[in-house]
């Protein structure tokens, strides 16, 4: 299986910010405080939802949902199907524009032009803005068209203004973290479930983003592939200081790799805390129900 | 006299009709791509009120047949005071690339649309400006389902052309009627004529089923194993669990 | 030059007179056409291999030689043959066949779509093959496809111009002539355009309500 078999990422460049447990807040829905440990300094947090509506029609999806994610930190959301989850991720990339609340981005608001909240951002400084997150989504989205390596290099060579060389050699780089340079010359519809998720996590990291978005990007596989994109997905968040917002359904996964799981259920947060909290000792009767109901717990 | 000898001395006449026949229909062809390239991202835009005007404008040019257009822009158009008196070749392949286009702008349009919104998505989250996206994400793909309908568009071009003979442009049609009359010779002559047009809606299916050979959605489609069963054995072979 | 009201009002009788042949035309040949490729749709369909490739010939034929070869070959031919049928005959006669094998295409895609287990819930019933054909199998296929079939009878109206070539007095025709008789081209042929755009415009809104009754059983 040596295709399949990650090598470890290089170690970033300033020490990472690794959120200690997030301490014994009782109440859901606060924002989180600085952990005790940080020097006296506030630290900026890296995504900020502040009482984020949104609504499709009638349908109310997110309901004042309000969290706050440190930098460098691993926050997962977990929760039923259709509670909004995956909008949060899509809110956070500008995929789609809250109905209400703000957004912020390492302190800047990617909704609002003015601290007042009145004039909406313009979509190209938005956009802007977003260049800080990455995403992975459940279904890949790879280029068909392209092979690997054009996948990764598009971007940064028309975004970054990189020459071809340098974003290739840019894109094998990313490509052997991931444990796939050997690929480079294959299109998407060559490879296994599992190699085109590892391929776009690769494709997602060769823009440096600071905040990293995982949309379920292991319910498409097939179960014995689902491994080696978690391996990767754990790499990534030991060793690196990159912000993380996952959502999944991998329960022991998620326990073993966040620092913080947030519970969701109909638009809102229904508790929050350290995996062993949440997991082992929930608070809420909805999150030992939902808990109860996933097989693999 | 027999069919041969009859014919015979009226067959450079034909070969030059036919000539000008593809000429016109190969004219029409690029013409009519360009009309549906821009009036189909037109409407498959985001842009309102560019959707609404490009898909009158499609409206319009669908509703009368090649026919009538050509006779008012040969026969009409230049009573208009200012109007330009267009060349009878030039004007067949204006009206041609117009009709052409207002039926290849559905193609177009049906195509981009076709596109999964996820490619979309990816092209945002990975920062790409719009016209990056459109030409090296969705287009291609796009391409995928419109080269083989328009295809089948350009093969009924290569038929409508036979309409340029009564504004005086000597294609195939003419000079297979001007022969008819002269000889008398019906049968040969519109068998001969339905054999050459038989050739040339041939020719040009089989350039466009080439054009879509070598696309680059094509390459990989012939590369990709076919879905289903064996592709799920073949990934657990390759991970040493089969 | 420009435009004369006088002139235009002129020639509106005759161009409705025009109106009236293209519609005639396009009511009888339509006929033709939705009739006709139901039976040559049927009849590839049910038919020996023999007949199944001789109509694959004669679709392919006609879709790939263009209208006015067929109607000149078929105006200026039949004489030859002993056959003299008249231009609004002979053009009512080309046009439906050419669009009863555009039509059988779309039958024989119909057919191709009805599930096995249409097929197989009829036997199973014992119902006789005219009756499987005629209440179960035609409905279905008739219901799946209004939509493409109506497509080609509005574009069959609008081929109906190319019956001038055969001196049929339709829209086109009449505008033509009364152009070359009083030199002034630009209100015929542009009343005349006029005259199928607004033909033409309430024949989309009327396909997509017919549509939408007949697809209401659910499809």
């Amino acid at each position: 299986m040596a295709d399949s078999d990650p090598t470890t990422l290089p170690p970033a460049a300033a020490p990472a910010v690794k959120a200690g447990p997030a301490g014994d807040r009782g109440e859901p829905m606060e924002p989180a405080a600085d952990p005790a440990g940080t020097a006296g300094t506030a630290t900026v947090p890296a995504v900020e939802f502040d009482a984020v509506t949104k609504r499709f029609g009638d349908a109310v999806v997110l309901n004042g949902f309000t969290l706050s994610v440190r930098p460098g930190e691993t926050v997962t959301l977990i929760g039923p199907s259709g509670s909004g989850k995956t909008t949060v991720l899509r809110l956070a990339m500008l995929l789609d524009r809250p109905t209400g609340g703000d957004i912020r981005i390492f302190g800047t608001s990617i909704v609002y032009a003015d601290p007042a909240g009145r004039r909406p951002l313009p979509p190209a400084q938005a956009r802007r803005q977003a260049r800080a997150l990455g995403m992975v989504f459940q279904h890949f989205n790879l280029f068909p068209h392209m092979t690997v390596l054009d996948n990764l290099t598009l971007a940064p060579r028309s975004v970054l203004g990189l020459s071809k060389s340098d974003a290739a050699g840019l894109a094998r780089e990313h490509l052997g973290l991931v444990g796939l340079a050997a690929k480079a010359g294959a299109y998407p519809g060559e490879l296994s479930g599992g190699q085109q998720q590892r391929v776009a996590i690769a494709r997602a990291l060769t823009l440096r983003p600071r905040i990293l978005l995982l949309d379920e990007i292991t319910s498409a596989l097939d179960p014995e592939l689902i491994g080696e994109v978690l391996e990767v997905v754990r790499t990534l968040t030991t060793e690196t200081d990159i912000t993380t917002l996952i959502v999944t359904h991998e329960m022991r996964f998620a326990r073993e790799i966040s620092d913080r799981v947030v519970m969701f259920d109909h638009g809102e947060v229904v508790e929050e805390g350290p995996p062993a909290t949440v997991f082992s000792a929930p608070r809420s009767p909805r999150t030992r129900a939902f808990l109860h109901s996933v097989l693999d717990y | 006299m027999s069919t041969v000898d009859e014919l015979g001395p009226y067959l450079p006449n034909l070969a030059a009709g036919l000539l000008t026949t593809a000429e016109i229909a190969g004219a029409s062809i690029l013409g009519a791509a360009a009309v549906a390239i821009l009036l189909g991202t037109l409407r498959a835009g985001r842009n309102t009120p560019a959707r609404a005007a490009s898909g009158g404008a499609v409206e319009f040019l669908r509703g009368t047949s090649v026919l009538v257009q050509l006779f008012w822009v040969y026969y009409a158009l230049p009573s208009i005071q200012g109007a330009p008196r267009l060349p009878p070749t030039v004007a067949a392949v204006l009206v041609l690339s117009l009709n052409g286009g207002a039926y290849g702008a559905e193609i177009v349009r049906s195509g981009l649309l076709a596109v999964p919104s996820g490619q979309r998505d990816a092209c945002h989250t990975l920062g790409l400006p719009r016209r990056v996206a459109l030409a090296r994400v969705i287009l291609p793909q796009a391409l995928g389902q419109i080269v083989p309908a328009f295809g089948s568009l350009a093969v009924d071009l290569a038929k409508w052309t036979s309409v340029v003979s009564f504004v005086s442009v000597q294609d195939l049609l003419y000079w297979g009627n001007t022969v008819r009359v002269q000889t008398n010779q019906t049968v040969p002559v519109y068998l001969l004529l339905a054999g050459c047009y038989l050739a040339l809606s041939g020719a040009v299916a089989l350039a466009f089923r080439a054009v879509e050979y070598a696309l680059p959605i094509s390459r990989a489609r012939r590369r990709a194993p076919a879905p289903g069963r064996p592709a799920r054995r073949a990934a657990l072979v390759r991970q040493g669990r089969a | 030059m420009s435009w004369d009201w006088a002139y235009a009002w002129q020639i509106m009788p005759t161009l409705l007179r025009g109106v009236g042949q293209t519609f005639l035309v396009t009511v009888l040949s339509g006929t033709i056409a939705l009739l006709g490729g139901l039976l040559i749709a049927v009849a590839g369909w049910t038919g020996p291999r023999v007949a199944q490739v001789c109509l694959r010939v004669l679709v392919e034929v006609t879709r790939g030689v263009p209208i006015l070869v067929l109607l000149f070959f078929a105006f200026y031919g039949l004489p030859g043959a002993g056959l003299r049928p008249s231009a609004f005959l002979t053009g009512v006669v080309v046009l439906g066949a050419v669009y009863a094998a555009y039509c059988s295409e779309v039958y024989r895609g119909g057919l191709a779509s009805v599930p096995g287990t249409t097929w197989d819930a009829a036997a199973a019933l014992g119902l006789p093959t005219r009756v499987t054909w005629a209440r179960v199998v035609l409905p279905t296929v008739l219901r799946a496809n209004v939509g493409a079939l109506a497509n080609y009878i509005v574009i069959l109206y609008k081929q109906t111009a190319l019956l001038f070539a055969i001196g049929v007095p339709v829209l086109l025709t009449n505008a033509q002539v009364a152009g070359y008789e009083s030199f002034r081209y630009l209100e015929p042929f542009t009343l005349a355009g006029l005259l199928y755009l607004l033909l033409n415009l309430p024949s989309v809104w009327i396909i997509r309500r017919v549509e939408r009754r007949v697809t209401r059983g659910g499809f």
